[in-house]
């Protein structure tokens, strides 16, 4: 059976925003090996959303030449659907294809409630997941983060919630692995979702287990 | 002795397969204890019966056209090269049959992949022309709130 690795969102910006090569050659590999079933390389929803919310709502700034200043720019639906479209083996073309008609705020981070709505849709879940977080935890987010802070030396896990939406997308998707710049907020106490960053995905100690 | 061996095997079978009994591992006990000496090159000593088992052989039908150099067929190696992987997960991908190859013949050991089963990603100079339809003369793109994205940074 495939190990099911999800992307988180930063990454996915270092890839599509930042355009960062070395990101981008391991993504072209990964969506390669997941068109041809040799990995499952997954993009939940909660992720999916979040980077066309942001995309829509200027949260991305360009300039067109060095000296210029960086200006907010908001895609339309349909620029952003050609570059879902190229990779459609991973991006769920009819779902994207369904926000069109929503109301993206431009400019602010509002865009962020809208995320929100529609995944408590989608996943059925309450604030942002965290009831679905509980539930595989089976305790509460908060005496997990309070034990964390009495064992000196370890850090807050789950400390934003923003990233609860992710991390419950990995449980429902039966993820085994969370590729993220964000390692504080993410933990599975049960070890069954390793959370890594981009670096030690591609450790080849790590790639040579992958299979 | 072949019947004890046998006997030794099933037990070994139930071992693996873990639904040994408790009757099973007094029988065994009793035949360790008896004075039956294996020989340390045995099977038995192994703890695992080794079974050689020959990989599936798909086909052994190459096309008229076959030949080493067809480029209509991967090597492992460059499979291997191709998912930028060591050519063991080429074998390992393989073995668990996701991905098909054939041999020139019976008793070959040349193992080609067909080029046909792999589904091809959109080609890097199609994403660079729809990238820079998107980006249009972009310099530079980021985030207008880093945190956003990046949560850890401060």
């Amino acid at each position: 059976m495939n190990k099911i690795i999800i992307w988180d969102g930063c990454i996915l910006a270092d890839r599509f925003i930042y355009r960062n090569r070395r990101v981008r050659e391991e993504f072209d590999r990964l969506y390669d090996m997941h068109l041809n079933g040799l990995v499952e390389f997954c993009l939940p929803k909660a992720i999916q959303t979040e980077f066309y919310g942001l995309l829509r709502s200027g949260g991305i700034a360009i300039r067109n030449e060095p000296d210029e200043p960086m200006l907010p720019r908001a895609f339309t639906h349909i620029e952003l659907m050609k570059l879902f479209m190229m990779f459609r083996g991973i991006f769920n073309l009819e779902f994207l294809d369904s926000l069109k008609d929503l109301t993206w705020p431009i400019d602010s981070d509002k865009y962020k409630q809208t995320v929100e709505g529609i995944l408590q849709r989608e996943y059925g879940w309450s604030h942002k997941g965290q009831d679905v977080i509980e539930q595989y935890l089976g305790r509460s987010i908060v005496s997990l983060q309070e034990e964390a802070t009495k064992e000196r030396g370890r850090k807050k896990p789950l400390k934003d919630s923003d990233d609860y939406p992710v991390m419950a997308a990995a449980i429902i998707h039966n993820a085994n692995i969370i590729v993220t710049y964000n390692l504080k907020d993410f933990i599975d106490p049960f070890g069954k979702i390793r959370v890594m960053n981009l670096e030690s995905f591609l450790s080849p100690e790590f790639q040579d287990g992958l299979f | 002795m072949t019947k004890v061996k046998d006997t030794l095997r099933n037990i070994l079978n139930k071992v693996e397969l873990g639904n040994v009994t408790n009757e099973d591992i007094q029988t065994a006990q009793s035949i360790l204890d008896s004075s039956i000496i294996l020989s340390p090159r045995s099977e038995l000593r192994k703890g695992k019966p080794h079974v050689r088992v020959r990989r599936r052989i798909l086909s052994y039908q190459l096309p008229t056209s076959y030949n080493s150099q067809s480029k209509d067929f991967y090597t492992v190696q460059e499979v291997a090269e191709r998912f930028q992987v060591s050519d063991k997960a080429v074998y390992k991908w393989i073995d668990q049959k996701k991905i098909l190859y054939v041999r020139s013949n019976e008793s070959s050991r040349d193992i080609r992949i067909s080029k046909a089963q792999f589904t091809n990603p959109p080609s890097k100079e199609s994403v660079d022309r729809m990238e820079h339809e998107l980006f249009k003369e972009t310099a530079q793109a980021e985030l207008v709130r880093v945190k956003d994205l990046y949560r850890e940074e401060e």
